[in-house]
């Protein structure tokens, strides 16, 4: 289907009573998940996807999208009244946002980036829209040998975006991958690691896994560092004041145009998501601008920029997984299990199979962004006061709903241990600087990455050549390689990229 | 951060050994194609040199003593007790009741206010859950305890 | 001291009744609540499908629901062994298919015995497979593409959902058949190697028929021929195996199982209403949209089958050493 037919079915099947209703599910409890400090998308996600079981795919995508990209419109209410981010991808916000606050400019700074953050949602959109079918039918001849090249690509590149070493970053990577090791061989059907225990021999559940690692710990790292986020309350009252002035706006237009764009392709790359590309709007305003020493103390553009890539990030990760089947951040892994969970696998050709999902996905995703306009700025005061919620109840309400999550999956005690084990190892990790991520993307690519290989050497009857040979993997592998020995090439260099800041999603 | 460093280390490379004993038994290559064994050796001789390099780039820390006592010890471990517990405790007790045991104890400890708000909050939350997801959404969760039969 | 001692007389005599008499009035009564019917596969897959299919008209006929429970993993292991270990009561039934009973026994070490464990009720669906090419491949059926590649002296690679899938063994058994080597690269579903022939991947897949249909449609792919004794309503013109030549006749089953110890009348109660449920117009329309005709075979019967069947999978799996180690 060509995209203009395309998008005019899918809208004619967003505007469906269930799948409204989902879709704004899904922004209410995203805009909710990104306000919340400590949980972000990944737990919002993880938290409520067992509950998606009982729904048909398109209506849990739908859902799944609306909590993706809502929870990026959110984040940004604390990173703006408390200087606390609501998730990752709001870190960069604080810097500026914060500050116009303390000058009494709160609510501009909460309608640049929700306004930031709709223009950039529509163009990721269109960008999915248009990009994504011819993307699909190049993709299609792809076969193990790309796949397995993509996957490592993806792996080595998440290792290399984390805040800790890049040993560090490859080590947790590593373990990700030993744990997708535990069952039942997928090419040889032998059990491994599975001590003839018949619920291991299925394998470790990777969405108890997540919800263990990215819920229960981030309960427990609530409770331990002892912070809790005070709105001073005199804030609250300049949100009446909401639109930014002329000035502001002026300042504003570019950057938001800027990200919008660079952050649709940056969060198409692997572990990027969205958080990469907020960071890179930043630095890159900050280095564009003929005033950079504005920034820190209250430049639109350090809010507008940041606040608008993140949420064309958002859906540009939701393009490599639609269009090629592969999940290159953490959020969009979740998004992978739920829908193998109900049968169908992403691949190029699920465009042309199932136009139905697709284009209602995509076209709810419109919806989806004016929905969150609306609940983003004139309801800016009611999310406020969420974060006035006592302190008790929330962790209760998490707890909780960690549990029922993890147990309705599958009905297994097994389960919930698993949680409950990855909840205290996440804990320990995060005080160890180990990062989380790399585990995480590493848990789903695993499998996957190893069964390519195996398959293209049956393929290639044992020959390694047949990565070269394909122009494709070829490429891929190549940036592999490139990525692996790039701290030695820097080192040689005298220069040091840094990485960028933690990338949770 | 070194202390750390090095300790996860070593932990780090316990596991491999654990793990490359566990699958001492698979095969490394079958037919002209890797086997089972080969990506579990190939990530256990990954992650062993992973841990020793992180062993060695282990840096004495910048980070003041001060900052490393912030963090409570006692309330993250209480929690991890506490869901662990509930794990085991489930299965017997049933779902409603190990739900209000897990909200007594949880309120308790994060705030502990008075013993009446906190049950009546136990209480309205289980009776809430209960409906939309037992009820509602028809979820199977084991309602009775075991003792209780089928 | 007298009146105690009479109460418990009369409280053993009781029970003694209720024991002596319960069982058979449980027939009588059976089912007296919701019955649950364990599958082995996950929902939304066509096995899940083909249950709830079944499910809806059988319950009718037995008075009360029958509540299908997906039990997934181990390649429909877990599943079954839920089954066989459950209570005998007949309120709780597995719908098995024929992978998970008399395949992956020699595939995996199960906690199971399909044989001993169950008491089958009957068979109630037939399961075929299709070989499937892309659309611009040089050959259009079955026949043609053994000729070509025998003749290219190459051996062309296949995909299934699995090392020791249906689909696995049917390719060993053809391979037997036509004295054409072929090469196995197995996948994680019948949609991935569906991609993978329609993407060049692989020269053929051997797979179901709805996950074939849509790209058959579509004409990305061609379906080469289909492994059943006759031609199947959903790709009504597609040549079967035999026609074709080949002396190959490969069909899976789907079928109702009770754990040993069930009371013979709730077996036959069961086998009844199961026989009068493939009836049902509706039904026969919607399996036939699946591409899981319906065949019936008696408890006994079905129970002979797969023996036999066990038996001969035994002897393939170990002669061609497809058993993992």
């Amino acid at each position: 289907m060509d995209p203009i037919h395309g998008l005019l079915y899918g809208l004619s099947r967003a505007v469906e009573p269930q799948i409204l209703i989902l879709a704004f599910l899904g922004c209410f409890w995203g805009t909710m998940v990104g306000v919340l400090p400590g949980i972000g998308p990944v737990a919002g996600i993880t938290i409520l996807m067992p509950f998606t079981f009982g729904i048909d795919l398109t209506s849990a995508m739908v859902m799944m999208a609306g909590i993706y990209y809502g929870a990026m419109y959110g984040g940004s209410t604390t990173s703006i009244l408390v200087a606390v981010p609501g998730e990752t991808s709001s870190i960069v916000t604080i810097f500026d946002g914060h500050q116009m606050a303390k000058q009494g400019r709160a609510g501009a700074a909460l309608a640049l980036s929700a306004i930031g953050s709709f223009v950039a949602g529509t163009v990721g959109i269109l960008g999915l829209t248009f990009l994504a079918p011819p993307l699909a039918e190049l993709a299609i001849g792809f076969g193990p040998p790309e796949y397995f090249a993509l996957a490592l690509v993806g792996l080595s590149m998440s290792s290399f975006l984390s805040n800790a070493s890049l040993a560090k970053g490859l080590a947790m990577a590593v373990v990700g991958l030993i744990i997708g090791t535990v069952g039942l061989d997928i090419i040889s059907g032998a059990p491994r690691f599975t001590f003839n225990s018949m619920e291991l021999a299925g394998g470790l559940e990777i969405v108890s896994i997540l919800i263990g690692l990215y819920g229960i710990s981030e309960v427990m790292e609530m409770m331990a560092s002892k912070i809790r986020p005070q709105i001073q309350h005199e804030k609250l009252w300049n949100l009446h004041r909401l639109l930014p002035n002329r000035e502001e706006w002026r300042l504003s237009i570019w950057p938001i145009i800027r990200g919008s764009f660079m952050g649709f392709f940056v969060g198409a790359l692997p572990g990027a998501g969205g958080t990469v590309p907020s960071f890179i709007s930043y630095a890159m305003e900050k280095r564009i601008s003929k005033t950079p020493e504005r920034f820190g103390k209250g430049a639109p553009e350090g809010v507008a920029g940041p606040e608008s890539a993140n949420n064309s990030g958002a859906v540009g990760a939701m393009v490599v997984l639609l269009t090629l089947g592969l999940p290159y951040n953490v959020v969009t892994a979740v998004m992978l299990s739920a829908m193998i969970a109900h049968g169908i696998f992403p691949s190029p050709l699920l465009m042309a199979r199932s136009p139905d999902f697709f284009w209602t996905v995509v076209a709810s995703m419109y919806i989806g962004n004016f929905m969150l306009l609306i609940l983003n700025l004139p309801l800016i005061g009611a999310w406020a006061s969420l974060l006035r919620l006592p302190y008790r109840w929330m962790t209760v309400f998490i707890v909780l709903f960690c549990i029922i999550g993890v147990y309705s999956i599958e009905y297994r005690s097994f389960d919930l241990l698993l949680m409950a084990l990855f909840g205290g190892i996440g804990y320990l990790m995060k005080r160890v600087d180990l990062p989380a991520a790399p585990l995480a993307l590493a848990m789903v690519l695993g499998p996957i990455m190893e069964k390519s290989l195996i398959q293209s050497l049956i393929m290639s009857d044992g020959s390694p050549f047949i990565f070269v040979t394909r122009p494709f993997a070829a490429g891929s592998m190549a940036l592999f390689f490139l990525l692996m020995f790039l701290p030695l090439i820097q080192k040689k260099l005298g220069r040091r990229i840094a990485p960028v800041g933690e990338v949770e999603v | 951060m070194w202390l750390m460093d090095r300790i996860s280390s070593a932990v780090l490379f316990a596991f491999v050994i654990f793990y490359t004993a566990a699958g001492w038994g698979l095969e490394t290559w079958a037919k002209k194609a890797p086997g089972p064994g080969f990506m579990p050796r190939l990530l256990a001789l990954a992650l062993g040199a992973l841990a020793i390099l992180i062993w060695v780039q282990a840096k004495p820390s910048l980070e003041s003593q001060q900052e490393v006592e912030s963090y409570s010890k006692r309330e993250p471990f209480i929690i991890f007790l506490l869901v662990l517990a509930y794990v085991f405790v489930m299965p017997q007790l049933g779902f409603p009741l190990s739900n209000f045991l897990l909200v007594i104890a949880l309120r308790r400890l994060v705030e502990p206010g008075s013993w009446r708000a906190d049950l009546a909050g136990a209480t309205g939350t289980v009776a809430i859950i209960h409906l939309v997801f037992v009820q509602i959404l028809a979820l199977q969760f084991p309602v009775f305890p075991v003792w209780w039969g089928e | 001291m007298k009146k105690n001692q009479h109460r418990v007389l009369l409280g053993i005599l009781s029970l003694v009744f209720i024991a002596a008499f319960g069982s058979q009035s449980q027939a009588a009564s059976y089912p007296a609540r919701d019955v649950t019917m364990i599958i082995t596969w996950g929902a939304g897959g066509t096995s899940d499908l083909s249950c709830r299919q079944l499910a809806d008209p059988l319950g009718k006929i037995l008075g009360k629901s029958i509540i299908p429970l997906n039990v997934v993993g181990g390649s429909g292991a877990i599943g079954m062994n839920q089954g066989a270990h459950a209570r005998p009561d007949g309120y709780t039934l597995t719908f098995c298919t024929s992978g998970p009973t008399v395949i992956q026994p020699w595939m995996q070490k199960v906690t199971y015995n399909p044989v001993k464990d169950f008491i089958p009720v009957a068979q109630v669906f037939g399961e075929y497979l299709v070989v499937v090419a892309k659309a611009d491949a040089p050959y259009k059926n079955l026949k043609e593409m053994v000729d070509y590649f025998k003749k290219a002296g190459k051996a062309p690679k296949f995909a299934t959902p699995g090392a020791g899938s249906n689909n696995h063994l049917s390719m060993v058994l053809m391979s037997k058949a036509t004295g054409l080597a072929m090469t196995h690269v197995p996948f994680s579903s019948s949609a991935e190697g569906v991609n993978a022939v329609i993407g060049g991947n692989v020269d053929f897949a051997s797979t179901e028929p709805p996950s074939a249909v849509g790209p058959y449609k579509e004409g990305r792919a061609t379906i080469l021929a289909i492994l059943s004794a006759q031609r199947l309503d959903l790709i009504k013109d597609i040549p079967t195996v035999k026609e074709q030549g080949i002396d190959l006749v490969f069909g899976g089953w789907n079928g109702i199982l009770a754990p040993k110890g069930t009371p013979k009348d709730i077996i036959d109660k069961l086998a009844e209403a199961a026989k009068k449920a493939l009836e049902n117009e509706s039904l026969i329309k919607n399996s036939a949209t699946v591409g899981r005709p319906i065949e019936f075979l008696s408890g006994p019967e079905f129970g002979e089958r797969i023996k036999r069947e066990l038996a001969r999978n035994g002897e393939i799996i170990k002669a061609e050493g497809l058993a993992p180690k």
